[in-house]
């Protein structure tokens, strides 16, 4: 009993320190979130000579279902880019490498272990999907996409993974954003 | 001066401090450039530029909604305006706008044409600008629209690099100014220490003794004073052993290694040492250990002592031979403190006789049963009382057990430290005072015959001047009774037969007196040329009988009106003449006389008899005055005398404090001479010198009670004062003529003294003490052959008027009755000495 409340202190800084860290990963997938519709926009698979009718996103996440549904409603509310519909759907990770249907044009990893870092970005490059990840190291881990928060948030892109697309970004997008080079 | 030991002087030292000091200014200055360059501007830049960038994002989403206008000309305005809006905004703290230029490059979707893509207002050329690309997205459809290029001013990063820049370069001086004061500071300080240590090295220098410093292990020598080096061989550093060559003998040198050894200081070793001059050079060694910062030393100071140990050996000789001449005296030397009274030196016979007790109080080693100083304490007698030493002390100790006599010679000396101390030399006088006992014993007995000799004298005197006051009297009686022709041949032959031996008799009686002691000068005031007249006058017969021109001379500046007793000096004159007279047979005789002032109250005079006489060979100059001495026994015989005149000359003169000599003798004729320092008399005498210069001039007769108990005497004054017409009579002792005296009147007692029954002295106190007032105060005349001056006293004493020696002229009776008579005549002393001269 007494080892339990010498144990409560502890567990709560512990806790706390979570809830401060999941936090700060929230705002990232907020702000990731806002700025993966520009990333998609700057595809030059989207244009007026080649606009197909819709786009698939999926929102991927780790076990918080709810929330990726959450982070899917807010997406799909912006309806299209660039005169394309926009459908957003979200998937576990674990699924992902299940998944037989149509590959999405967008993967957006709303929650993830970094175990699956790898796994997400090799389903990228073999199924051309333009992957984001708002999570620090994950771009530099083979993410095609992400963001860079210094005194501006910047588009953090993987040139490596940029170029086994067959389409790739414009450079007036590449221009404004932060390109790693691995 | 070797100064290895000085490596790390303050000089170098404070060079490299100085070193230090700049070295830490250069790098602290190298370091803040550095700083400053490589972090601190850069930082202050990125930081500016991050809130350029800050800046500009806030403004970039008015651009980005500006560019969701439908109409490219609408939204080319817009942003126009939009970016002029952007523009103005003014830093407050720097007065200068936020943005200077901004450059917006629009997507190829909102671009008619490429030379549309590109907006720009402001100056977008500004190098010195922080440029921030700020994407432009969709809100509504998160796309990428434009780029805006802000070229946000460097105004506020200037200023503030400039203030920061300023602080730090102040901060830097701070330091730099810090570091410099302290350099300062400790450059004071090492000057201070450089100084003393200069200072010390030239005390070292300067040093009268030589001095080194080795380490601890006398095996390297750090220092050495030129002292040192001036005394002694030079000193190899590098030797292996460098000062064993400093020493004559080696053992000296171990002795010194084994203390430091054993880490002991050494206050004074003397040993012999080698000097460069070779000569003998003994030293007081003195080591002691000190520590350094480079470790332990040793200060090797050397004390010349040569000299000193010269001088010990010559005291020390000294000493010897002062003792050897001081205990081989008899004498008991010793020295005593005088406030502490403890023994400092003895002699060897004080030694043998007491034992060494130096150290000890003398008055409880020395003597018995004292508590305190004893006879021997002098000090009182030795100082005086500003502590200055009175001398020798003599005195005389007899020692109560032994008997022995010592006379003690005590005197404050001044002892070998200063201090004031007694010396007492005792002798043995034993047998001196034995022998000064029996001086003392014989003088008692010179003296008591002397005496005798005397009383002798005296009654012999008085035994034969009663018959010869007889003789003369009776023959002066005869002289006047017209006798024959051949009895007055006769009678003359007597009389001058008589005074030929009262003349004797008063030399003899003369020269007693004055070897007894007991000739007493009667000093008075007296006329001097009236005394040579009235010696001229005295001889003046005797001269002529011989044919002989006799003359007196005074110069004019001699005094004449002088104190003396005029008889002995009208004696020491008339012998000098009547030897002249009667030495000299045809030629004259003088008496010159000259005097001259000496003080102003005094004068000395001269007197030189001269005569043509026979004069005195040279070889009996000098025995001339000694008494019974004459020429030779044939000048005695031609010549008669008793040869007692010159030599009464001379002791009447040395009693007078003169002297007397003879002129030029060997040569024809004689001169004496004898001078004399006389006061001269003052007024109130002079005046008594002139009352006594009166003379009886005519004889009153008188009644006369003459008291002699000598018939012959009494016949012959009877007849003498009858011829002047005296009426008298004659009682034969003191109590016959008190009778007498009761029962008759008279005029003037003539009083015997010596008379059976009732002397004369008694009789006069006998008279003076009548109820008669009239007869009480009758006039008495002494009459005595007695001519002693204590005689002549006791008379005054017992009230008679006048004194009278027998035997007596004539004219001397008449004159002292004539002078005894007159009113308020006191007593009438006549010559006493020479009477019937």
């Amino acid at each position: 009993m007494l080892r339990r409340w010498l144990l409560l202190p502890l567990l709560l800084i512990v806790s706390h320190q979570t809830a401060l860290a999941d936090d700060a990963a929230q705002r990232r997938v907020l702000v990731g979130l806002k700025l993966f519709p520009a990333v998609l926009a700057a595809s030059e698979a989207l244009g007026p000579e080649n606009t197909p009718p819709n786009i698939k996103v999926f929102i991927v996440y780790q076990d918080d279902e709810n929330r990726a549904e959450e982070f899917a409603e807010i997406l799909q509310d912006i309806g299209e880019i660039k005169g394309t519909r926009l459908i957003v759907k979200s998937l576990p990770i674990a699924l992902l490498p299940q998944y037989r249907g149509d590959p999405p044009f967008g993967l957006f990893i709303a929650q993830r272990n970094e175990d699956d870092v790898q796994m997400i970005s090799d389903y990228g490059r073999q199924h051309n999907v333009i992957t984001f990840s708002p999570f620090r190291g994950d771009v530099e881990r083979g993410i095609l996409a992400g963001i860079v928060i210094s005194d501006r948030i910047l588009p953090f892109i993987n040139r490596q993974a940029l170029n086994t697309l067959p389409v790739g970004l414009k450079m007036f997008f590449l221009k404004v954003a932060e390109v790693y080079e691995p | 001066m070797n100064r290895d030991l000085l490596r790390h002087h303050p000089g170098k030292t404070q060079a490299h401090i100085g070193l230090v000091f700049l070295l830490l200014t250069a790098g602290l200055i190298s370091l803040a450039g550095t700083y400053w360059l490589y972090s601190l501007e850069p930082r202050l830049k990125a930081d500016a530029k991050t809130q350029a960038t800050v800046l500009a994002q806030s403004q970039s989403w008015i651009l980005a909604d500006t560019l969701l206008r439908q109409s490219s000309a609408e939204r080319t305005s817009e942003l126009n305006e939009t970016m002029d809006e952007i523009l103005v905004l003014t830093d407050p703290n720097t007065n200068a706008p936020f943005v200077s230029g901004i450059r917006i490059e629009l997507d190829s979707s909102l671009a008619e044409s490429d030379d549309n893509r590109i907006l720009m207002r402001g100056d977008t050329s500004c190098t010195e600008c922080f440029t921030s690309d700020i994407p432009l997205y969709s809100k509504t459809s998160r796309e990428l629209l434009g780029i805006a290029r802000f070229f946000s001013s460097s105004a506020f990063y200037q200023q503030l690099r400039d203030e920061v820049r300023l602080k730090f370069s102040i901060a830097i001086i701070a330091i730099i100014l810090f570091l410099s004061a302290a350099w300062w500071m400790i450059r004071k300080l090492l000057q201070g220490i450089t100084l003393s240590v200069r200072r010390q090295l030239q005390i070292l220098d300067t040093l009268p003794f030589p001095m080194f410093v080795v380490n601890n292990d006398l095996q390297r020598v750090y220092l050495s004073n030129s002292n040192a080096k001036e005394q002694f061989l030079p000193v190899e550093s590098n030797a292996q052993q460098p000062l064993l060559q400093l020493f004559e003998d080696p053992h000296d040198y171990e002795v010194l290694l084994q203390a430091h050894q054993l880490q002991h200081n050494i206050d004074s070793y003397e040993c012999n040492l080698r000097t460069r001059d070779r000569k003998p050079y003994v030293a007081l060694l003195s080591s002691t250990q000190v520590k350094f910062p480079q470790g332990n030393a040793v200060i090797l100071s050397i004390i010349d002592i040569t000299l000193q140990k010269h001088a010990e050996a010559i005291i020390t000789k000294s000493e010897e031979r002062f003792a050897t001449v001081v205990d081989s005296l008899e004498d008991l030397v010793y020295v005593t403190d005088m406030d502490t009274h403890r023994i400092l030196f003895m002699n060897k016979p004080m030694r043998d006789l007491f034992g060494n007790r130096v150290g000890e109080i003398c008055w409880k080693t020395l003597q018995q049963g004292q508590s305190g100083p004893c006879n021997f304490c002098t000090n009182d007698k030795l100082l005086h009382a500003d502590g200055s030493s009175k001398g020798v002390y003599v005195w005389d100790y007899q020692n109560t057990i032994t008997g022995e006599w010592y006379t003690c010679r005590d005197r404050a000396i001044t002892w070998i430290d200063g201090r004031t101390v007694r010396l007492e030399a005792a002798s043995n006088i034993t047998q001196l005072k034995t022998i000064q006992l029996e001086l003392e014993k014989a003088k008692e007995a010179a003296e008591a015959a002397s005496l005798a000799k005397s009383n002798f004298l005296a009654t012999m005197s008085h035994e034969i001047r009663t018959p010869m006051n007889g003789i003369i009297g009776m023959v002066k009686l005869l002289q006047h009774s017209k006798p024959r022709a051949d009895q007055s041949e006769y009678i003359e032959a007597v009389s001058t037969s008589s005074e030929q031996l009262l003349l004797l008799l008063n030399d003899i009686l003369d020269l007693s007196k004055i070897e007894a002691g007991r000739l007493e000068l009667e000093l008075q005031p007296f006329d001097l040329e009236q005394l040579l007249h009235d010696s001229i006058v005295l001889v003046q017969n005797s001269a002529h009988q011989k044919g002989l021109h006799l003359e007196y001379s005074l110069t004019p500046s001699t005094p004449t009106i002088l104190v003396a007793d005029k008889t002995r000096l009208r004696q020491i004159l008339l012998n000098l003449l009547s030897n002249a007279i009667k030495f000299t047979s045809q030629g004259h005789v003088s008496v010159q006389v000259a005097g001259e002032m000496v003080s102003t109250d005094t004068a000395r005079i001269r007197f030189t008899v001269v005569d043509t006489g026979v004069g005195i060979p040279e070889p009996m100059s000098e025995r001339i005055f000694d008494e019974f001495t004459q020429l030779d026994s044939g000048v005695a015989r031609r010549y008669e005398g008793t040869g007692l005149g010159l030599a009464i000359c001379k002791r009447l003169v040395t009693a007078m404090g003169g002297k007397i000599w003879l002129e030029h003798p060997g040569k024809e004729g004689s001169a004496f001479s004898f001078e004399l320092v006389l006061p001269l008399a003052s007024g109130e005498s002079s005046l008594k010198l002139t009352e006594e210069t009166t003379s009886v001039s005519s004889i009153v007769p008188r009644r006369v009670l003459l008291a002699e108990d000598n018939r012959i005497n009494s016949l012959v004054a009877k007849h003498l004062l009858e011829q002047n017409g005296h009426s008298v009579t004659i009682a034969v002792n003191g109590a016959e003529a008190l009778t007498q005296l009761e029962h008759a009147d008279y005029d003037v007692i003539l009083m015997d003294l010596h008379m059976p029954e009732v002397d004369g002295i008694e009789a006069t106190r006998r008279i003076r003490s009548l109820a008669d007032e009239k007869k009480s105060a009758i006039p008495i005349i002494a009459l005595t052959a007695d001519i002693m001056q204590a005689e002549k006293e006791k008379c005054l004493a017992a009230g008679m008027n006048g004194f009278l020696a027998k035997p007596f002229r004539p004219e001397k009776l008449e004159e002292i009755i004539a002078k005894t008579l007159q009113p308020d005549a006191e007593l009438q002393g006549l010559d006493t000495s020479r009477a019937q001269d």
